[in-house]
């Protein structure tokens, strides 16, 4: 029988919430979801690891999720944005899967964020180049002293004042989008396969 | 699903959140008895409102012995919202009869248990 978290998850990729899936398709799902999240920087890597095992094996007891929790959290609130998004997923991941709604969706949210950033930075974009850019927009839309601009005007405002970064910007913004959308198309895809 | 309360052994709590559709709380001051009270601001076009909602329904589960959880839609409710000051979606307000915590924006799970857990240690440290 389709349980809550995979029937709130069908919705959200665009599936016939109908489906039928077996329950076991939750936990193979969500730590195939969790796998596909490496490479693990070293700082993040024992809290993903432990939370992969406890899936995989129904870890049942209670104060060893909390600890798994406790351990998420810390990732969560590291400097280094790729700790923090893999942080992130950890978050959304340390909960036991059965009788929840939000286990697989929110750990499919955290995901598509961790792979935009991911893209971002594969674009060359770094958080200089961000600081540079969110700088200039804001200085933009406050109308720089003169008129505030309507808000379809900023983009090209941005090109004529800068560019060679609103080049940068709008590339890795066309990467970070199109990675969010393309990971709950995968998930699809491994939902698809599962009913064969 | 229903459970009774630890606290207050007469009162019978659900599972899910209380909707408020207009601008009374009573309906949630009634089923929460002696609970702490969650009170959700949302808006339907609200996307990370969206996101959160299956997290609020399991947060209202794990937590319905002890925690009761309002979600009051902003323009169904534009009374409540001034005299909760709320200027953002989502807001959080933790509430025990006065304001405990506030949080504006998305949480994960996690982080509103950890935010509920803190909330509900106090008031047990307090009690």
């Amino acid at each position: 029988m389709t349980t809550p978290a995979m029937a709130a998850l069908l919705a959200a990729v665009k599936m016939d919430p109908s489906t039928t899936l077996d329950e076991a398709c939750d936990a193979a799902l969500l730590c195939w979801m969790l796998d596909a999240t490496r490479p693990w920087p070293e700082p993040a890597k024992a809290a993903l690891e432990s939370l992969l095992d406890a899936h995989r094996t129904g870890l049942g007891d209670p104060a060893a999720w909390r600890r798994l929790r406790r351990a998420a959290v810390a990732l969560g609130d590291n400097g280094d944005p790729h700790v923090k998004a893999l942080g992130q997923v950890a978050e959304a991941a340390a909960w036991p899967v059965a009788a929840s709604t939000a286990a697989l969706i929110e750990l499919m949210r955290a995901i598509c964020h961790l792979r935009a950033y991911r893209a971002s930075l594969a674009t060359g974009w770094t958080a200089e180049a961000h600081a540079e850019a969110t700088a200039t927009l804001n200085s933009i839309a406050q109308g720089e002293g003169t008129r505030v601009p309507e808000r379809h005007e900023i983009p090209a405002m941005f090109e004529v004042r800068h560019p060679a970064l609103a080049k940068r910007f709008v590339a890795q913004l066309d990467a970070s989008n199109q990675a969010f959308s393309q990971f709950p198309a995968e998930v699809a895809a491994w939902i698809e396969g599962a009913r064969r | 699903m229903i459970f009774f309360s630890p606290k207050k052994k007469d009162t019978i709590v659900t599972a899910s959140p209380i909707v408020i559709e207009d601008d009374h709380l009573a309906p949630l001051d009634a089923a929460a008895g002696e609970r702490l009270q969650m009170l959700v601001f949302s808006a339907t076009w609200c996307g990370p409102c969206t996101a959160m909602a299956p997290v609020i329904e399991d947060i209202a589960r794990s937590y319905a012995g002890e925690v009761a959880v309002a979600k009051i839609d902003i323009e169904r409710s534009p009374e409540i919202v001034k005299a909760f000051d709320v200027r953002a979606v989502p807001t959080l307000v933790l509430r025990r009869g006065a304001e405990i915590d506030r949080h504006v924006g998305a949480l994960t799970r996690t982080r509103l248990a950890l935010m509920l857990d803190a909330a509900l240690e106090s008031g047990s440290a307090s009690a």
